[in-house]
């Protein structure tokens, strides 16, 4: 019971893990609070929902087709609305963000109603690993994720453009002095953001349902994330997403499953409180 | 000097004898829904036009003064007077109590912190089903009743006594904040936003002002939910939608952001506007959406902010 | 007794030193000047001295009053004003505002009374809205007094700075390159400011690159380099210190 439970956690964690460092990154190398991060989580889903349940395109061909719409959405979005006011207020910014989510909201429920919408996946088979229940889907999501973590973190650690993405996250000026062109590393980073949550979305249409409002849902357990590990905190949000995850799979198992949601509002609460920088420390930009 | 207030006061009769030319219901209903959008608004143009703070807790604090208001109202049989009160002083303690670990943090963990609040506030009043009843909500709010002693009670019931009251109450906001901001708080809070450093550097103590504006701001909004509460007649979880948020965003980034003026015009514009437009609700907020995103590309100072530096230039020229 | 007393200041970046246990004293109606070449930690140590840093050592005595452990706003109110190279002002102020902000915090405090009692507070903006009005006059800036402060040329502002921080009577005024990026007229122009208000008995530590300024108006001449104090004296001495000399050519 209690591996199985840890098991859906462990998914439920790689999920949050993929969307929070996605707006983490995006924080610690822009500065910018990404509001429709949320949005192209459910993007993703939404367009792997066309492809896939609309069109017929196979699942498998639909993943990489989702994930390349979402990144162009995304880079339609940063050359428009982001990369005119990177040296204008954060809280122009901010207003900026927050209005693209608005759009890509409330367009996206204008488009295909608040009703939610299934994705059958051709991996939907049910399959037992040592004592596991799981589904072919559920499966993959779990080893995609853990694997993409891994991935991104040898990607930030030992490449060239991972280690460029660290620095611009410490000391813009400095790496500019060393010769890293940063607005290419910005562009990088959001890219690299945006696709997660493309990639998160997709994963997760067939196992969820898809509905508009599904990225602001998610968005409330990011915040709690991100509080928890500390803003622009990469570490902290993959250990935050961790803790979240687990935790609220544990509650739904051993409590109640109405309940596991209020573990993110008691984590927010109490560290917002308490200790409002995060468990892992201060935030990577201050004022 | 003496023109300005001419002016205003022409204004104000012209708003005083509106209702008595003969409006619509629907009319007067709109016009007072812009009073309470209007005061909300100047709560949140405080933090940001004047202090430089981007507190999404705004509407937060809206909701949270709805629902004092109600409670106090239904279960107490509070009178109105007491329950306003009560609304805006409630909001402004909550305020300061959250405020304080809130403004330490840094802007940007200030923005989410306030935005969390916000959803915290939205999931208690969803769950606290004892207290705020869920999403079934208080209905049966009382209408605001006054007792002044040597008159008959004043009973706010028709859209009329509505529209009076509100426009009494915005007057009192406005004049209220024009006050403030030339006062030597007002300065404070401005050298906050204009150069928080060089304020310190000046002696001001900035972590209590921007404690003591988050602390007004979230009194305004209080008192604009209460009176919310007791027009509407109902209050369920749906308060602390973003949609409150959008429109409080819209209005102010887009009326002009540390203008007076100009955040009256928006509260006029957009909530008229969607009467206009008469668009199905999702295509009206996605419009609101490109609208923001222009304005705050191309015309960052809103409305107010070009005017004001229209009105500059003009008078440049004369000298 | 001495009105600064500045005793061994210390601060590290991740090792970089930047000031190196740094001991100086100002007294009462000097005109002290600080100099050495970029990099010296000359602004760094003002920072730290009005705690827009915060030192990892020593101590900072103001008068009678250690302020070691006292924020910005605190000190600004005990009478040591700074201005920055920058010159910043409040760009979205009026230079009357500006004026009226630097000065209103050192005002009566904010107390109950002062909702009823606005007669007291009414005479006290009186006040300092005619002094307001005496510091634009004195520095020609009087036509645009209701101007923005963000709509003044660089040197304009170099003077409402200047005079933003006359404004509360400081007792000790630390300037930070008052004449850098100024044309050579303006630059006359604040040094006698700067003399006529020593003449009177306000107390000055400037940061200056200018050695003509320094030559002019320092009684006294510190000299920073890598964070440590290597000289200290009049300037006639200094200009032939050989390791200030060495210090600014790197021989």
């Amino acid at each position: 019971m209690l591996l199985q439970h840890l098991a859906n956690g462990l998914l439920i964690s790689g999920i949050y893990a993929l969307v929070a460092v996605g707006f983490t990154l995006i924080f610690g190398v822009l500065g910018v609070i990404n509001f429709a991060h949320g949005e192209f989580y459910m993007l993703g889903a939404f367009i792997i929902f066309f492809f896939a349940g609309q069109m017929g395109v196979s699942y498998y061909w639909s993943i990489p087709l989702s994930i390349l719409a979402s990144l162009m959405v995304g880079i339609l979005v940063e050359r428009t609305s982001i990369r005119p006011l990177l040296e204008k207020s954060f809280e122009s910014m901010v207003i900026c963000t927050f209005a693209v989510s608005m759009i890509l909201m409330n367009g996206t429920l204008l488009i295909w109603g608040a009703e939610p919408r299934i994705i059958q996946s051709p991996l939907s088979a049910p399959v037992s690993l040592l004592e596991i229940a799981f589904t072919y889907q559920r499966l993959l999501v779990l080893v995609v994720a853990i694997a993409i973590s891994i991935a991104l973190h040898l990607f930030l650690q030992r490449t060239k453009p991972g280690k460029a993405i660290r620095a611009a996250a410490q000391n813009k000026e400095a790496c500019q002095a060393v010769g890293i062109d940063i607005a290419q590393i910005s562009r990088l980073t959001f890219g690299l953001g945006i696709g997660l949550c493309g990639l998160a979305g997709a994963l997760v249409a067939p196992v969820y349902s898809v509905f508009p409002t599904m990225g602001q849902i998610a968005m409330f357990k990011i915040f709690a994330i991100v509080i928890l590990g500390g803003l622009g905190n990469v570490k902290g949000a993959l250990l935050a997403a961790l803790i979240l995850g687990l935790g609220e799979s544990l509650i739904a198992g051993y409590v109640s499953a109405t309940l596991k949601d209020g573990l993110a509002f008691l984590v927010m609460l109490f560290i917002l409180l308490l200790r409002p920088e995060g468990i892992f420390g201060k935030a990577v930009r201050t004022l | 000097m003496k023109n300005r207030n001419l002016l205003y006061l022409s204004i104000l009769a012209l708003f005083g004898v509106l209702p008595l030319v003969g409006l619509s219901s629907y009319t007067l209903h709109l016009l007072i829904m812009i009073g309470i959008f209007l005061i909300l608004s100047q709560s949140f143009n405080l933090m940001i036009g004047y202090v430089g703070l981007l507190s999404l807790a705004t509407s937060a604090f809206f909701g949270v003064g709805a629902y004092i208001s109600a409670l106090l109202s239904l279960h107490f049989n509070t009178s109105f007077p007491l329950c306003f009160l009560a609304a805006g002083f409630g909001s402004a303690l909550v305020a300061a109590c959250v405020g304080i670990p809130f403004l330490r943090l840094s802007k940007h963990s200030f923005v989410v912190g306030t935005l969390a609040f916000l959803l915290i506030c939205d999931l208690v009043s969803r769950n606290w089903t004892s207290v705020t009843r869920g999403p079934m909500g208080l209905p049966g709010i009382p209408s605001p009743r006054f007792h002044i002693p040597g008159l008959p009670a004043i009973a706010v019931t028709s859209k009329v006594s509505h529209y009076y009251f509100i426009l009494i109450l915005v007057c009192l906001v406005l004049f209220f904040f024009v006050k403030l901001i030339d006062s030597r708080l007002g300065r404070a809070f401005r050298s906050i936003r204009d150069d928080e450093v060089l304020a310190k550097s000046m002696g001001v103590h900035t972590s209590k002002y921007k404690w003591l504006a988050f602390t007004i701001s979230s009194f305004m909004a209080g008192i604009a939910g209460s009176y919310y509460a007791h027009y509407i007649l109902f209050v369920d979880p749906l308060i602390f939608d973003l949609y409150y948020l959008e429109v409080t965003l819209i209005t102010v980034i887009v009326g002009g952001a540390g203008t007076i003026w100009g955040v009256v015009a928006g509260a006029f514009i957009f909530t008229i506007l969607p009467e206009f437009l008469r668009l199905a609700g999702g295509l009206r907020l996605v419009i609101y959406g490109f609208i923001l995103l222009l304005s705050i590309h191309l015309i960052p100072d809103g409305i107010g902010g070009i005017i004001n530096n229209r009105l500059k230039r003009r008078r440049l020229v004369k000298a | 007794m001495n009105l600064l007393d500045v005793q061994g200041l210390m601060k590290k970046y991740y090792g970089l030193v930047a000031v190196d246990r740094v001991s100086l004293s100002i007294g009462n109606g000097e005109l002290v000047g600080l100099i050495g070449p970029n990099g010296s930690g000359k602004t760094t140590l003002f920072d730290c001295i009005t705690k827009l840093t915060e030192p990892n050592g020593g101590r900072v005595i103001f008068g009678e009053r250690d302020i070691t452990g006292e924020r910005p706003h605190t000190i600004a109110l005990a009478g040591l004003v700074r201005t920055f190279q920058q010159a910043r002002i409040f760009p979205r102020m009026t230079l009357v505002e500006n004026l009226l902000l630097a000065a209103q915090q050192h005002q009566l405090p904010y107390e109950w009374s002062n909702l009823w009692d606005r007669s007291g507070v009414k005479r006290s903006q009186a006040d300092l809205l005619t002094r307001a009005k005496e510091l634009l006059e004195w520095v020609g800036l009087t036509p645009l007094r209701e101007e923005q402060g963000g709509n003044l040329s660089y040197g304009q502002r170099k003077l409402l700075a200047m005079v933003m921080a006359l404004m509360p009577n400081p007792k000790l005024l630390l300037l930070d390159e008052p004449t850098a990026a100024v044309n050579p007229v303006m630059i006359e122009k604040i040094k006698e400011m700067i003399r006529e208000l020593n003449r009177q008995g306000q107390t000055f530590f400037i940061i200056e690159h200018n050695m003509g300024v320094i030559m002019d108006l320092c009684t006294r001449v510190i000299v920073l380099d890598h964070g440590e104090k290597i000289a200290e004296g009049p300037p006639v001495e200094i200009q032939t210190n050989p390791r200030v000399i060495e210090a600014y050519f790197g021989v």
